[in-house]
């Protein structure tokens, strides 16, 4: 007698199909346990990470001058970031006099969690490995993310010091300078898949290639945009001007020790990988190993790469995770090579940039996706 | 099921205690800068209801334009005008002489909504809606918030959130506006002062001086 197959898993529960994967049974949690499971594996995952990147930054940046970078703690150095955040911790907590306790308090807190909560609804291979598939994705990114300019302003004015707070209008104003045209930028892809869930951004492009090479160069100009504008809101050289070191010591965060400190340099750096990551789903394909659709590879005739193989090479989810993290790191170098090689901008040449060059930019490549894109024209002919 | 079985229910309730603390904070403390951002918190406060209502896009919504966007612009504005600090009255008396008229206005709404409230609450078709048993404040809870698989599926929701409002709260929403504009009057009366012309520069004063002579 023939079985039944098995019924699927319901698609927005994570890691369901990761653990019949694993274990070869079907395995029926409740969905509560899922969520939680998939939570802890995912943030323990970025957590271990954000302490790699910060010494793979300092590396590369070592070299590219022409010195050797952190050596002695651990091999190579492995263990310096780790321990400095230990050092971090167990550092005196000191507030300054007449700072505002609960605005310096939360500042904090409300900035480092939000960062963590940003990272729900990204997927990390296409079988469910994902903490929390939001049918709002990427717009609950955008939507997190927006509570920190605010918050900036609020830790820069509760430090009770001119240079935290001249720091925290700077930030405030960098970041909502920024924000418009990376959102502008990624408009045009989010109509043409029609969904914000970046499971379904992925998808998309490893049916019909990355979209940084798609629609002429025009996908090329967005993701270069978006690619930019994420980079300034990390506030990283050449766009640390809240922090400029020479005119405001370290900008909003110059009044921030210990704990608070390390809590400020995680969430830096989990920004790079949340931009990084969006930049990777939305114009690198994600997960995707290939940029380009590729059923098989022919030469005279001659089958060299089966359909089946490449399908199979494609969907793997090891090689999935591996993608993604190869990717990410790729674009840790390529922050660090930013960070060793340019000079910051002015204010004045900062905001330019964003107002003036870059949203009229992102507004025309936008455009010109959508005009180029079959599926949009065929809609607008429909209604 | 009673409400206390229901752990979305349990949610809400934390959430609107939440929310009515920061109020209260926002009113109460002693500096325009702390309120805002109490008046952030309660914000974040109120988009995490709309999570719990299924509604995900107002969710989204809520916390880019209210708790992100408004927040700077008041941040801002709060950071770059000269104001006092303590705009609340420190004696109940000063209070009471002070915000006397809109505290009738006040009054009057909410006992108004209270009444509508509780007379919605109990009619059938509401108990129907919101799945029988006791009336669900956060509309229908057998919808997931997660495992939502098409984006017009969230949009659906959210239709349904409000048109759930609309038939269910329709009389409600403009005691509502009524209670902002209150609120609104309330506040301008608050933060009017009365300028001591020595305080002002002698330019402002010479032409002060002028309007009045004319």
């Amino acid at each position: 007698m023939a079985h039944d197959p098995p019924e699927p898993h319901d698609p927005g529960l994570p890691f369901s199909d990761l653990f019949d994967f694993i274990t070869g049974e079907r395995w029926d949690p409740s969905s509560a346990t899922l969520i939680l499971i998939g939570s802890f594996l995912l943030a323990n995952y970025i957590m271990i990470n954000q302490l790699i990147a910060p010494w793979v930054e300092r590396k590369v940046m070592a070299r590219q001058q022409g010195r050797r970078g952190p050596m002695y703690v651990g091999k190579w150095g492995v263990l310096q970031i780790p321990a400095d955040l230990l050092k971090l911790i167990i550092k005196e907590d000191l507030r300054p006099a007449g700072a505002d306790r609960v605005g310096f308090f939360i500042s904090v807190m409300i900035i480092s969690v939000t960062a963590i909560l940003s990272f729900a609804p990204l997927p990390w291979g296409s079988q469910g490995l994902i903490a929390g598939n939001f049918s709002i994705g990427i717009l609950y990114i955008f939507a997190i993310f927006s509570v920190f300019p605010p918050m900036m302003m609020v830790g820069g004015w509760a430090s009770n010091s001119k240079y935290a707070l001249l720091g925290g209008f700077r930030s405030a104003g960098q970041l909502i300078a920024y924000e418009i045209p990376m959102f502008i930028s990624v408009i045009g892809i989010l109509a043409v898949v029609g969904s914000f869930s970046l499971l379904e951004i992925t998808e998309d492009q490893m049916e019909n290639g990355w979209f940084l090479f798609r629609y002429w160069g025009f996908g090329l100009i967005a993701g270069v945009i978006f690619f930019v504008a994420g980079y300034a809101e990390t506030e990283r050289i050449p766009f640390d001007i809240p922090e400029a070191e020479a005119e405001l010591v370290m900008g909003p965060r110059t009044e921030f020790t210990g704990w608070r400190y390390g809590l400020i340099m995680m969430t830096e750096y989990l920004h790079l990988f949340i931009n990084s990551l969006l930049f990777i789903y939305l114009f690198l394909g994600g997960y995707d190993p290939i940029p380009i659709p590729l059923g098989g590879v022919e030469i005279f005739g001659n089958e060299i790469i089966s359909p089946d193989f490449a399908k199979g090479f494609r969907t793997n989810l090891g090689v999935q995770f591996v993608t993604m993290t190869a990717k990410i790191y790729l674009l840790v170098f390529v922050a660090a090579w930013f960070r060793s090689a340019l000079a910051r901008f002015r204010i004045d040449q900062l905001l330019t940039l964003g107002w003036k060059i870059m949203l009229p930019i992102a507004l025309i490549s936008t455009l010109f996706i959508l005009g180029i894109d079959p599926e949009v024209q065929a809609f607008s002919r429909r209604t | 099921m009673a409400f206390y079985e229901d752990p979305l229910q349990i949610t809400f309730i934390l959430t609107a205690i939440y929310i009515i603390i920061c109020m209260f904070m926002v009113i109460t403390v002693e500096k325009v800068m702390q309120s805002t951002y109490w008046l952030i918190m309660m914000l974040v406060g109120v988009a995490v209801t709309f999570l719990l209502a299924n509604s995900e896009i107002i969710f989204a919504f809520q916390i880019s334009i209210y708790a992100g966007g408004i927040a700077v612009l008041l941040l801002f504005a709060v950071l770059l005008t000269e104001h006092d600090d303590a705009p609340f009255p420190n004696t109940l008396s000063k209070f009471l002489r002070a915000t006397w008229m809109q505290l009738i206005i006040f009054l009057v709404l909410a006992v108004n909504m209270i009444v509508l409230i509780l007379d919605t609450v109990d009619k059938p078709d509401y108990l129907r809606e919101a799945g029988g048993g006791t009336p669900n404040v956060l509309g229908d809870s057998r919808i997931p918030v997660y495992g939502d698989e098409n984006v017009a599926g969230a949009f659906e929701i959210t239709e349904n959130y409000t048109l759930f409002l609309w038939d269910n709260f329709g009389p409600v929403i403009p005691f509502l506006g009524l209670l902002l504009l209150a609120a609104l009057l309330g506040s301008v009366k608050l933060a009017i002062r009365e300028w001591d012309i020595e305080e002002l520069s002698d330019e402002m004063k010479a032409q002060i001086l002028k309007s009045e002579a004319s």
